[in-house]
């Protein structure tokens, strides 16, 4: 062993005091690494880049009273209204949905047998739709009219309707694939189209057709004495947890369809708690680290007159300080590559249970807990390492 | 470095009732390279502190000391260890040596800081003054006389430009004592140091070129 190691370090430093601070340092650096690690895996689902939960986008009607049977156009948002809306700092985009102003029926006919409804179109900027395909366009005397439908109709049949009749399930592939039987009648016109579903819609949760189509036959079948004022708005906001959003609508009277709104809330509270998980873990770690600080302090003190006869002997500052930085460079890497470990176990416990309640859930790499870990040992250190300096500096200095 | 000087260099504590008769004390003195000077006082007198104050670990005294031209207390500690590795020894009174280390690992302790003496050397130097048997011995199992020639051991593990000896034998008998101050003259001419020695009594044996009084 290197003389001045043994000299300083050997049989002088309290292993009781040690394993203090590698227990604190340790519950403190895993808090602080399981709270950004499972923050960095759990928070795609909230987030609104991602495709899991669309926070983007609401989706508004006014709220249906009795009136509304008297007057309809009580719940319909007038001109004003909707610019008012867009003038709101929440809003990035208003979107208004066209209903159709004429009858609809679409069927379907199989095997000789046919099936038919009645139905409705409605229509919304295309930059609202979620959906992206080259046979979403709609010219005068097409026809077939490409449709959207939500993509939740499907999952109805599929898993609902289906397996209760023990019907064979079908894919989004071959819907594509059935043609539908629109007809359309109006101002005295009857006319049938093919119709075509062109794709399944997670936002828009109607019966979608393009603008260029509902304008069109609006006009070409359509019931002048119906208002042409839209039912329903669709609002794009970069931030749905935005409080202002809520109070704005509470006080309009107006609704949000589904609750998107409170995906926000549970944004927020998810990063609320992370930020306190993480707070506590930090807290632990700084009291670690002042408990390995004092704990060195005392050993320099303890050992103030050995220090001073290596100053007499000519070991410079640095060279007496070498022995403890070391230490302090092994503890904290100890406790960070535990930490780090620790929490990867813990991470490879709780991504099953992700992986079972969320299908699609790819959990990210574990790069978040290693960047963390290295910065908390980068610090640590650099704070114990200029600590011991200027402590043994002071000793060192006469 | 090849003069240490003092400038009316004066301990505090004696700035009220100095009686104005010695030869370091508030005169001025120089020191040069390559001669070997004797210090000789009664208890009290400031040995000790004269040693500290050249060796640079105290500096409560009025006046000035310089190595060449350099006013001492400018030095940092960064450059005070460079110093003491390179150019400036001492054998202190109170030796400290490190207790809980062996013979040999004091002297290495020093030596690794230099790399000035090899292994070769240090075992021949243990042999000189006798004390062979100890070099794996902790230093807190062997006398104080032993412990004194480590010390001297030690201090000689480094380039010098000047030693100097705070009551270096004051334990030893009268033929370790010559033993030391051969090892000492053989060193002191080959590498061209000087030597400051103190004494209350008992002093190194070795030609000494001057004598001061404190």
């Amino acid at each position: 062993m290197n003389i001045i190691y043994k000299l300083l370090l050997y049989k002088h430093v309290s292993r009781a005091r040690l394993a203090g601070f590698l227990l604190a340092g340790l519950v403190g650096a895993g808090i602080v690494l399981f709270g950004v690690q499972a923050w960095s895996d759990v928070h795609p689902f909230f987030s609104p880049d991602d495709g899991f939960i669309r926070k983007d986008y609401i989706v508004i009607t006014k709220k249906v009273s009795a009136l509304g049977l008297v007057d309809r156009r009580a719940s319909l948002f007038t001109p004003d209204e909707q610019e008012e809306l867009r003038r709101q700092p929440f809003a990035d985009r208003v979107g208004a949905f066209t209903a159709s102003r004429f009858q609809v029926s679409a069927g379907i006919e199989a095997g000789g047998s046919s099936f038919a409804t009645d139905m409705f179109f409605e229509s919304v900027e295309d930059g609202f739709v979620d959906v992206r395909s080259d046979q979403w366009t709609f010219a005068a005397g097409d026809a077939e009219i490409p449709i959207i439908i939500p993509r939740n109709y499907l999952n109805l049949y599929n898993f609902g309707f289906a397996r209760s009749r023990d019907l064979p399930k079908i894919s989004e592939g071959v819907i594509g694939m059935l043609r539908l039987t629109v007809r359309v009648s109006g101002n005295g016109l009857r006319d049938t189209y093919k119709g075509k579903i062109v794709g399944f819609s997670n936002r828009l949760n109607t019966i979608l057709v393009p603008g260029t189509f509902l304008a069109w036959a609006n006009d070409r079948y359509g019931n002048s004495a119906v208002t042409g004022d839209p039912a329903r708005l669709i609002v794009e906001t970069r931030n749905p947890a935005d409080k202002e959003i809520a109070r704005y609508f509470r006080e309009k009277g107006y609704e949000a369809e589904n609750d998107k709104l409170n995906d926000g809330s549970v944004v927020w509270f998810l990063n609320l708690l992370t930020t306190f998980v993480v707070a506590i873990g930090l807290l632990i770690c700084a009291l670690a680290l002042y408990l390995l600080t004092i704990s060195i302090y005392l050993v320099i003190q303890e050992n103030s007159e050995k220090l001073k006869n290596l100053s007499l002997l000519g070991y410079r500052p640095r060279e007496i300080a070498a022995p403890y930085e070391a230490l302090v460079v092994v503890v904290n890497l100890v406790v960070a590559l535990l930490a780090v470990a620790g929490t990867l176990v813990a991470r490879s416990c709780y991504i099953p249970f992700l992986t079972k309640i969320w299908p699609e859930f790819s959990p990210g790499g574990a790069w978040p807990l290693l960047v963390c870990g290295g910065s908390l040992f980068l610090v640590t250190c650099l704070v114990n390492i200029v600590a011991l300096r200027a402590r043994i500096g002071k000793i060192n200095a006469r | 470095m090849e003069q240490i000087t003092l400038q009316g260099a004066l301990p505090r504590v004696f700035r009220a009732s100095f009686p104005g008769d010695s030869d370091i004390w508030n005169n001025d003195v120089s020191f040069s390279r390559g001669r070997l000077y004797l210090v000789e006082a009664a208890s009290g007198k400031g040995k000790t502190s004269f040693c500290s104050y050249v060796y640079g670990s105290r500096d409560d005294y009025d006046g000035s000391i310089l190595f060449d031209d350099q006013a001492i207390p400018r030095l940092s500690p960064g450059a005070w260890g460079e110093i003491r590795r390179s150019s400036l020894g001492m054998v202190f009174q109170g030796l400290r040596l490190f207790p809980e280390l062996t013979a040999v690992e004091n002297v290495c302790l020093k030596n690794r800081l230099t790399a000035f003496r090899d292994e070769a050397w240090i075992r021949a130097a243990f042999e000189r003054l006798d004390i062979a048997d100890k070099m794996d011995a902790p230093v807190a199992k062997i006398s104080f006389g032993q412990q004194q020639r480590v010390a001297l051991i030690r201090a000689l593990c480094q380039p010098l430009d000047f030693l100097l000896l705070d009551e270096p034998v004051s334990h030893l008998d009268e033929e370790n004592c010559r033993r030391a101050g051969e090892l000492l003259r053989e060193e002191a001419a080959l590498h061209g140091f000087g030597i400051i020695s103190t004494s209350i009594g008992k002093h190194v044996p070795l030609p000494y070129h001057g004598t001061f009084h404190l």
